[in-house]
């Protein structure tokens, strides 16, 4: 009887025991995930870039209380959202420092995706970018934690540290403003409102 | 299904593997790689280690500033630079950070040039009272020394040329744009591709240089370039200016590509800014004239959808 051969560490166990090589792979895996819940957490690209540096350095000293592989993801955006948290309120502040001027990077009009050429994926992401914006934080970071990062309400509700009920409904608020908001600014709504009119 | 509900369905699967461009990634992982080399683990021995390596570093920086202060060497010295290393950049020679090195750091005459990983960064003229140095990729912060009269330090990108007048300040470059920061004094930027004075930016402030679209999306075609940036303004539904620059943006494209392939995307986006706009006679005429060149399309069925039936143009009532 041939004896049972030892399951190889996974990726995470890897990192913990301190390979490099396993570092590399993991930064690889989810550069560009982090990089985008950055950038639909409000932050414009070339922050969104130093946030996502920020937090694979964080997670990389933290790593020792990442319990499992499965809680992986969540984990990581738990950190995203208090990095782009404390560099939106920087921000914030410079914003209203004497002698700072509004630039041209305050605009929400660069890309911060690849679209492969394609107009109507741009203007997809920017629409999408400027809805988020518009929305309440509490209620955009949740819309971005359950339709981009995928996590389910429960595991939300853990991240959150709320009720799973409460959950829920901030999730209904969510989906509502986003939907008001996409309206309000499509364009096809504001020339068939104005056509249906007679104007 | 309303438009919202439709959209808010598409953006989790649109997005959710929306990614950055390949060289922006790779900056990420380099960046928190040489970062993580830079900041160890704690480990007990890293304590002593720690105080063994801040004297021997002291005394290291000690004795380059006593070797090292002067003049720039003629025809600049060629060592190979590891972290923490400060030499002095040659004339003429590229020099790159990568995460194998970590940050550089670097002497021009008498000033401080620190290199983040992945940046590449050449001295073009040595001339100690004039260096002029050109930034390809990445992120360089630089000190500058005050300077004498007639002097100047000059950093250029593809996209814009800094000019010193005494400062600590940063640029950070890409194929698309480059982002000047200043941290101490005053710098005058002023962009490679529109003629002007420039801006002059003061400690705290920053500003983003792109290239203009035709240059900017060269290897795509001038055509779809007109239209990218065009439908990249029809986001500030606010700004009427955007607006008017959109529309003339289209305008441009239907005249000198009116069979092109984004005819379509063109003219259909070119209804929505006349209305926008409060033309709404332009935006009708513009409206039928879509409906009629491309009456089969998705497109034409929102159209539709909009449309009274009694103003609907006669070759569409089918």
């Amino acid at each position: 009887m041939s004896a049972k051969t030892p399951k190889p560490p996974g990726l995470l166990e890897r990192c913990q025991r301190g390979e490099q090589l396993a570092w590399r792979e993991l930064f690889s895996k989810r550069a560009a995930d982090i990089y985008r819940w950055a950038v639909l957490l409000g932050l414009d690209p070339s922050e969104a870039e130093d946030a996502a540096q920020d937090v694979l350095v964080t997670a990389a000293r933290r790593i020792d209380r990442c319990e499992a592989e499965a809680a992986l993801t969540s984990w990581l955006y738990q950190i995203t959202r208090r990095i782009v948290a404390n560099r939106r309120r920087g921000s914030w502040l410079r914003r209203w420092l004497p002698g700072r001027e509004v630039t041209d990077a305050d605009a929400l009009s660069e890309p911060a995706f690849e679209h492969d050429g394609s107009a109507a994926g741009i203007a997809f992401e920017l629409d999408t970018r400027r809805c988020l914006q518009r929305m309440p934080d509490e209620l955009a970071e949740l819309l971005v934690m359950v339709e981009i990062v995928g996590l389910t309400r429960d595991e939300a509700a853990s991240v959150l540290g709320l009720p799973a009920g409460t959950v829920a409904s901030r999730l209904r608020r969510a989906r509502e403003q986003f939907r008001q908001h996409w309206q309000h600014d499509d364009a096809d709504v504001v020339l068939g409102k104005a056509l249906r009119e007679g104007s | 299904m309303t438009n919202g509900q439709r959209k808010e369905g598409t953006f989790g699967r649109m997005l959710a593997h929306a990614a950055p461009a390949a060289a922006v990634e790779q900056r990420i992982v380099e960046g928190a790689l040489a970062r993580m080399e830079a900041r160890p683990r704690r480990r007990p021995w890293v304590l002593p280690a720690a105080i063994a390596a801040t004297a021997a570093a002291a005394a290291g920086i000690f004795a380059l500033l006593w070797s090292s202060a002067g003049d720039l060497p003629p025809g600049g010295a060629r060592r190979v630079a590891r972290h923490g290393d400060h030499a002095t950049l040659a004339p003429h020679v590229t020099v790159s950070a990568t995460a194998a090195t970590g940050s550089l750091r670097y002497r021009v005459s008498s000033h401080d040039v620190s290199l983040s990983v992945g940046a590449r960064l050449a001295l073009q003229s040595s001339d100690a009272a004039s260096p002029r140095l050109r930034l390809d990729a990445g992120k360089a912060t630089f000190r500058v020394q005050p300077l004498a009269s007639g002097h100047t330090f000059v950093v250029q990108t593809d996209h814009v040329r800094v000019e010193v007048v005494g400062t600590r300040f940063s640029v950070t470059t890409d194929v698309r744009c480059s982002t000047v920061r200043v941290t101490h004094g005053v710098v005058r930027a002023s962009s490679t591709s529109i003629e002007g004075p420039g801006h002059r930016l003061r400690a705290g402030m920053s500003r983003r240089f792109c290239r203009r679209a035709e240059k900017r999306h060269a290897g795509l075609g001038e055509g779809d370039a007109l239209v990218r940036e065009a439908l990249s303004l029809l986001g500030d539904a606010s700004s009427a200016e955007k607006l008017r620059h959109a529309d003339r943006l289209l305008t441009s494209y239907l005249k000198r590509f009116a069979r092109g392939p984004l005819a379509e995307e063109a003219l259909f986006h070119l209804v929505f800014i006349k209305h926008r706009l409060h033309d709404a006679k332009a935006s009708e005429a513009l409206a039928r004239q879509f409906l009629q060149r491309f009456p089969s399309t998705r497109r034409a069925a929102r159209l539709r959808r909009y449309w009274p039936e009694k103003k609907r143009p006669a070759t569409d009532q089918r």
